[in-house]
């Protein structure tokens, strides 16, 4: 006999994820793009203005996806990096083209540090996930006899990321991807609220980061990787 | 129960209400010390008591804080950055080439309630008034540094209101490190004393370079809300 606990746990499992719809775009500058085993890449976040501001949990959670699958390079986080190169990499600070990147490697106490720390790629994330639409209602009350809500509530999210890749032996931009992912949570009540999520900044991760990974794996289009 | 247990449950009870209900604020420099290259002359940075011992009094009854204590902050965030510009020298009888006194013109914050936003914000205007060895006026320089909680990040109120803080004075100090020494005043003052340049890094070997870096700190600055650098010597 099926366990009804189970089936119970597999339902709602199944329940409790709504819909996100991704759209991934890319762009490669360069053909043969190479990484030697041991060099690093760092992945940053934008956060030059007020409105502009990449999640911290969404570049880590590419960071994660890169370094699960190659193993053999070193992707520095985001915090670390920041605080290591400071005052450099600030949302005031931070170069917004390569070029301005090469001004502030000139400086030998910056190259020198990037040089011991193998870095080769700057990979930049810049967008966020913001809530776009809402609708329905819940009343919830709470009585002697018990208490419980009603109704129904539905929303939007909305993320839309655009990464590039810096390669700073060239300084120039040899790969961008373009992510748009929408999503929308549902929560119907009857007694017990039932949230049926979309993980729109999650799916997005995921999205963006299979296509970094084939930027920095990809075999079948002479992406190389010098061992 | 015995009194004995009463009377401890009752201490806990008035610790616990009383640390929720906190509403004076200790903020905690965690600015790191900057990538950057020292010249070689002696600096003196001269913080007023007012300066050292800042506390922010909230006049507001209705908004989350009473008091914030920043004046440990900011006094360890100019170390830290003119620490690693200069050579920092402490005593009064001491030789500096150069006296560095900041003073905070406002601080001012705003709360997620005020927002309707998870976010705390946090303004900071600083002027500074930098003298040669005989007090004679160098440049007087303006400063703004704005920062505001990760919208991501999640905790405590007094924890966010610390990293809003820590973001808005990392502004400061990356201004402070990147422009101070390519200011015109300050920059012909490092020339006139022998310096040379004023170095950025040991590459900062030339005017031109010194220019294009100082603009590195206005990167876009449009989009900063709070445009920090008015950078203006007077």
């Amino acid at each position: 006999m099926i366990d009804k606990t189970r089936i119970g746990m597999l339902v709602l499992a199944f329940l409790s994820a709504g819909c996100t719809t991704i759209n991934v775009d890319h762009i490669k500058l360069k053909d043969n793009l190479e990484i030697v085993d041991g060099e690093s890449v760092v992945i940053l976040g934008r956060h030059h203005s007020a409105e502009i501001e990449t999640e911290i949990s969404l570049v880590a959670c590419l960071a994660v996806k890169l370094k699960n699958k190659l193993k053999d390079i070193v992707v520095i986080p985001e915090a670390e990096f920041i605080n290591d190169f400071y005052p450099w990499f600030e949302a005031r600070t931070a170069p917004q083209h390569p070029n301005k990147l090469k001004l502030v490697l000139e400086q030998p106490v910056i190259a020198n540090r990037i040089e011991q720390l193998g870095i080769r790629y700057f990979i930049w994330v810049e967008g966020s996930t913001e809530r776009t639409g809402s609708s329905g209602s819940m009343t919830c009350s709470i009585g002697p006899g018990g208490g419980g809500c009603f109704g129904f509530g539905t929303w939007e999210d909305t993320s839309d990321y655009e990464t590039t890749i810096w390669d700073i032996k060239t300084f120039k931009e040899v790969g961008r991807i373009s992510t748009e992912a929408v999503g929308t949570s549902y929560m119907p009540a009857f007694v017990v609220p039932i949230p049926l999520l979309a993980q729109v900044e999650s799916d997005a991760c995921k999205g963006m980061g299979r296509q970094l990974l084939e930027f920095f794996d990809d075999k079948e289009n002479a992406l190389k990787r010098v061992n | 129960m015995s009194v004995k247990e009463i009377r401890v449950l009752l201490v806990l009870a008035i610790l616990m209400a009383t640390s929720a209900c906190s509403k004076t604020f200790v903020v905690v420099s965690e600015v790191p010390r900057p990538l950057v290259v020292a010249t070689p002359i002696a600096a003196q940075l001269q913080f007023t008591d007012e300066f050292r011992e800042y506390e922010y009094l909230e006049t507001d009854r209705k908004r989350a804080l009473e008091k914030v204590s920043f004046g440990e902050a900011q006094v360890d965030l100019f170390t830290r950055i003119f620490g690693a510009l200069f050579e920092l020298v402490s005593g009064e009888n001491e030789h500096s080439d150069l006296k560095i006194e900041p003073k905070l013109l406002d601080f001012q914050y705003s709360i997620p309630s005020e927002t309707k936003t998870t976010q705390f914000e946090i303004w900071l205007k600083y002027r500074l008034r930098i003298t040669d060895g005989q007090g004679d006026e160098v440049a007087d320089w303006v400063v703004k540094g704005y920062g505001k909680t990760p919208s991501t990040l999640l905790g405590s109120h007094l924890k966010l209101f610390n990293t809003a803080a820590n973001i808005a004075l990392r502004d400061v100090g990356a201004q402070l490190a990147i422009g101070f020494r390519t200011q015109p005043s300050i920059k012909e003052f490092l020339q006139s004393n022998g310096v040379g340049q004023a170095p950025i890094s040991e590459n900062t070997d030339d005017g031109k370079r010194s220019t294009q870096l100082s603009l590195a700190v206005d990167n876009d600055p449009q989009a900063i809300k709070q445009n920090a650098s008015e950078g203006v010597v007077e």
